[in-house]
């Protein structure tokens, strides 16, 4: 009855292998009905495994010698695996095998892995004993039957048999563009009861592409439909996903932030040579995403692409407020120490408070302004672009402002930061005048409406009639406001500058 | 730059003394967030290689399949080879016992380690989806970083400085769960570790199973004065710290230390521990091998050839030459007693003397030389 049935099955497999894919969808609607009905003894095994495994059986039909049974090949446990060790047999001949249950252990460089098998069976005879070395993908290993009773019958089976039935069966295996570790009687069966790993593609717009293939594109996010197979009628094999990877289309997303160059300044001389064994390939390193990177991505991304920005400039004379920081220093005592961006912060809080308009966000249905100035300040850190935030800016001092901004910068340097410090706020602040820049347009850091960009302080000649020589030197800073025009219209944007630029020349007006 | 000075104060906070005995809680969420997986910390001051073994192995079984562990350990003197390693292959176990050099066999794949108080062992165990051969090692090699020590991963997933290997790895998967696990080489006896992995045995004897691959290898010592367990330590639970986003120092409830005392993991690791500190794990599990060797006698040259299954000898024969001159009459009986008196003996010298011990008894001049010689060679 076994026999009868599976020859069916084989008959009908041969005949759409020949045929187009989706004759043989068709076909095999009738086959999955009819076995079932015809042969109880053979099951139609959808089995859901682990996504790595792929266990190259080939199916044994009838022969006059040997009843059914099936051929177990070396599984590929890893999409990189090309060959490996068989360890420790963990069943023998003549046990039962239950679904899940673990055959044998295998070794490939260096790990140790279970071969899980995931059907049921007898094991009849064991083709690649213990310690046998570098066996490849495929090559056989065991044979299970379904019967108990068939076991005696494999005391002689020998490997070149199995290895004559492989070479049988794989032009079959290759016309079938079956999932891994889909055991079906029929090819294209298994395009309906695909294992929940392999589910990404859609049903309608199958892809032909090998078990391994399949494995190596999810593992590094490739979309198949990308690929161009090389295989038998445009199957994508595993070479075909290693040239994609080398052709640059697809970056690692792993969740490493894996940067040679992070060696401290310390090791400077070493950290080339760390970058270089890194980069193994010509002229280029891939550095994985690291989850700030990605966030930062994301956010500006989405900020540049929806706001409306537009573009402010100002020139601000600092001298009146370097005098009342130097002075202010002195009498400090060592208990603080303010930056020119403490005097900018609490300008613009100040400014915010005569303008509320700027201290608004865009709420899609409705603006919220804000009672507060809680101000975002942009701070550098090695691992990306963070914004921590002093919070109520205009009921705080020039000296709180500082403590809270030099502490919420050493914290984000350290990766210390909780959520709600960096997370909300109504404007920001971003200076760049330590590294020289003069003017820069930052982008606004969603759901506020505006970001102002604070440049170096530079010395510029102005005319005096006052003066001896007819002019005199000044210190200009230049800031730009970038604001979002859904929100803050140009003139108020330009009343904001007004008043942060009333602030700054007349630094004693902050008290007011 | 400012970073690394900020950096090291918070460092050796978290080298400060770690608490001793913090209940052996199972694995729970360091922090509330369900998108953050769970992490945890085990720290063991046991030097008890099969205690140590056995306690990863309860971790890879028992812990949960979405959590991050990191479990840093190290041995007394010892010898650790490969899940399907030959020990009479990869070490020299008569400098072993002279030098009182444990072994122990691991589960995991690849070669032979050498482990003493001056190595440091890390296992990082992951869901079986994040596995990947890199990144643990990488994660390693930056926290190298922190210690000043320019070290990379090479082709092989080891950790190197300057082409001398420092770290070796090896990895285990299993249905839901892997684990890769490492050595780090601080101030280890590199001459103890090169005289007890050098077998006399390595060419003579033709083995199934997994060859190790030799390397050069060098201390960290030679690389910084300051380097040390804690502080190797601290820095990979720092690096650990940071892919998580989490806190990983003697304050949270998300590091165990444990030692020989803690009754809990005793209990805990008992029956695994007795396992694989059996003859029957250690050298029962070594996949087949034959031993041949031969030695000019007066009288004759003689081959011999020890094929053992399972550590026990399944064919043992002596012979000479099939075109030499018939040796003594003696040597001629001595060759088919001792075939069969080796027959399912274990691999192990006073196993074998004293299976031999008849034959030595009954007083043949060529039997005795025979039976030292064979004696002698393994």
């Amino acid at each position: 009855m076994a026999s009868r049935s599976s020859n069916l099955a084989r008959l009908l497999s041969r005949s759409a292998k020949l045929a187009a894919p989706r004759a043989a969808a068709a076909s095999t609607r009738h086959i999955t009905r009819a076995a079932p009905r015809s042969a109880p003894g053979v099951r139609i095994i959808r089995a859901a495994v682990p996504m790595q495994a792929s266990s190259g059986v080939s199916r044994g039909y009838s022969t006059k010698s040997y009843p059914d049974h099936q051929v177990i090949g070396m599984p590929a446990l890893s999409p990189t695996m090309t060959q490996g060790n068989v360890g420790q047999w963990q069943k023998s001949v003549g046990d039962k095998i239950e679904p899940g249950d673990v055959l044998v252990e295998i070794e490939t460089d260096k790990a140790q892995m279970d071969f899980e098998f995931q059907e049921e069976g007898y094991l009849a005879k064991i083709l690649a004993p213990t310690g046998t070395k570098d066996l490849a993908i495929d090559s056989p290993v065991a044979v299970i039957v379904e019967n108990e009773a068939d076991v005696a019958a494999f005391a002689d089976f020998s490997l070149d048999q199995a290895k004559a039935k492989a070479d049988d069966a794989q032009p079959k295996e290759e016309a079938k563009p079956a999932p891994k570790a889909e055991k079906e009687d029929t090819p294209a069966a298994s395009a309906k009861a695909e294992a929940p790993s392999a589910s990404s593609e859609p049903k309608g717009d199958r892809v032909f592409a090998s078990p391994l293939a399949k494995t190596m594109a999810k593992e590094k996010n490739i979309d198949l439909a990308q690929v161009k197979g090389s295989g038998p009628r445009g199957r994508i094999v595993k070479a075909d996903i290693e040239a994609y990877l080398e052709s640059g289309a697809a970056a690692q997303p792993a969740a490493a932030a894996a940067q040679p160059a992070a060696a401290p300044s310390a090791s400077k001389a070493a950290a080339p040579k760390a970058a270089a064994p890194a980069a193994a390939s010509a002229g280029f390193t891939d550095i994985p995403l690291s989850s700030m990177r990605k966030v930062i991505a994301t956010r500006l991304t989405e900020a540049k692409a929806t706001i409306p920005h537009y573009y402010l400039t100002q020139s601000i004379t600092m001298d009146s407020v370097n005098k009342l920081r130097s002075s202010l220093n002195a009498a400090a005592n060592g208990s603080y120490k303010l930056s020119v961006n403490d005097f900018v912060i609490k300008a613009a809080a100040c400014a915010l408070r005569d303008v509320p308009e700027v201290n608004s966000s865009w709420q899609g249905e409705f603006i919220r302004q804000h009672h507060h100035a809680d101000i975002a300040v942009a701070a550098a850190t090695p691992a990306g672009l963070i914004t921590p935030i002093v919070r109520t800016c205009d009921a705080k001092g020039l000296r709180a402002i500082s403590g809270d901004v030099r502490e919420l910068v050493a914290r984000a340097r350290a990766n210390k930061l909780k959520p709600e410090e960096f997370q909300g706020g109504s404007f920001t602040i971003s200076n760049l005048g330590m590294y020289g820049i003069t003017s820069f347009s930052a982008i606004i850091n969603s759901p506020h409406s505006a970001i102002l960009s604070v440049g170096t302080t530079e010395s510029r000649l102005v005319l005096d009639d006052a003066a001896e020589k007819g002019f005199r030197a000044i210190e200009v800073m230049s800031v730009q406001l970038s604001a979002d025009h859904r929100v803050v219209d140009g003139a108020i944007g330009a009343q904001f500058l007004k008043a942060l630029k009333g602030y700054l020349e007349n630094p004693l007006t902050l008290l007011l | 730059m400012l970073f690394p000075l900020l950096l090291r104060p918070a460092l050796r906070r978290r080298c400060a003394l770690l608490p001793r005995l913090s209940p052996l809680a199972p694995v729970r969420a360091s922090h509330s967030s369900s998108l953050t997986p769970k992490v945890h910390c085990y720290i063991s001051k046991s030097a008890d290689p099969y205690t140590n073994l056995a306690f990863e192995d309860w971790l890879l079984r028992t812990s949960d399949p979405n959590s991050f562990i990191l479990y840093l350990w190290r041995n007394r003197p010892t010898i650790v080879i490969g899940r399907n390693q030959n020990p009479w292959k990869e070490c020299n176990l008569d400098m072993m016992a002279d030098r009182d050099v444990w072994l122990a066999r691991r589960s995991s794949g690849g070669g032979t380690v050498y482990h003493d108080l001056g190595n440091t062992n890390y296992t990082v165990l992951m869901p079986r989806d994040a596995f990947t051969r890199n990144w643990c090692a990488e994660m390693v090699a930056r926290a190298l970083h922190q210690l000043d020590i320019p070290a990379y991963v090479n082709a092989r997933h080891d950790v190197a400085v300057d082409d001398l290997k420092i770290s070796g790895s090896a990895f285990k998967l299993t249905r839901n769960r892997a684990f890769h696990h490492g050595t780090m080489l601080i101030d280890a006896d590199l001459s103890r570790l090169h005289g007890c992995l050098h077998s006399r045995n390595k060419d003579t004897i033709e083995a199934k199973g997994v060859d190790s691959v030799r390397s050069r290898v060098a201390n960290l010592r030679e690389y910084s004065l300051s380097i040390d367990h804690s502080s190797f330590c601290g820095a990979v639970m720092h690096e650990f710290a940071t892919k998580f986003d989490c806190e990983l120092d003697g304050k949270s409830d998300s590091v165990t230390v444990w030692d020989d005392g803690s009754a809990d993991v005793a209990e805990l690791v008992r029956k695994e521990r007795r396992r694989i500190s059996q003859w029957d794990w250690l050298y029962g599990q070594t996949p087949e091998f034959i031993h041949r060797f031969h030695s000019h006698f007066t009288w004759a040259t003689v081959f011999g050839s020890i094929a053992a299954r399972h550590g026990r000898i399944s064919k043992a024969e002596i012979s000479t030459s099939a075109s030499a001159l018939q040796p003594p009459v003696g040597a001629c009986k001595a060759f088919a007693a001792i075939s069969r008196l080796l027959h399912n003996a274990r691999y192990h010298k006073d196993d074998i003397r004293s299976c031999l011990q008849p034959l030595i008894a009954e007083g043949d001049p060529y039997a005795i030389q025979l039976c030292e010689w064979v004696v002698a060679q393994i």
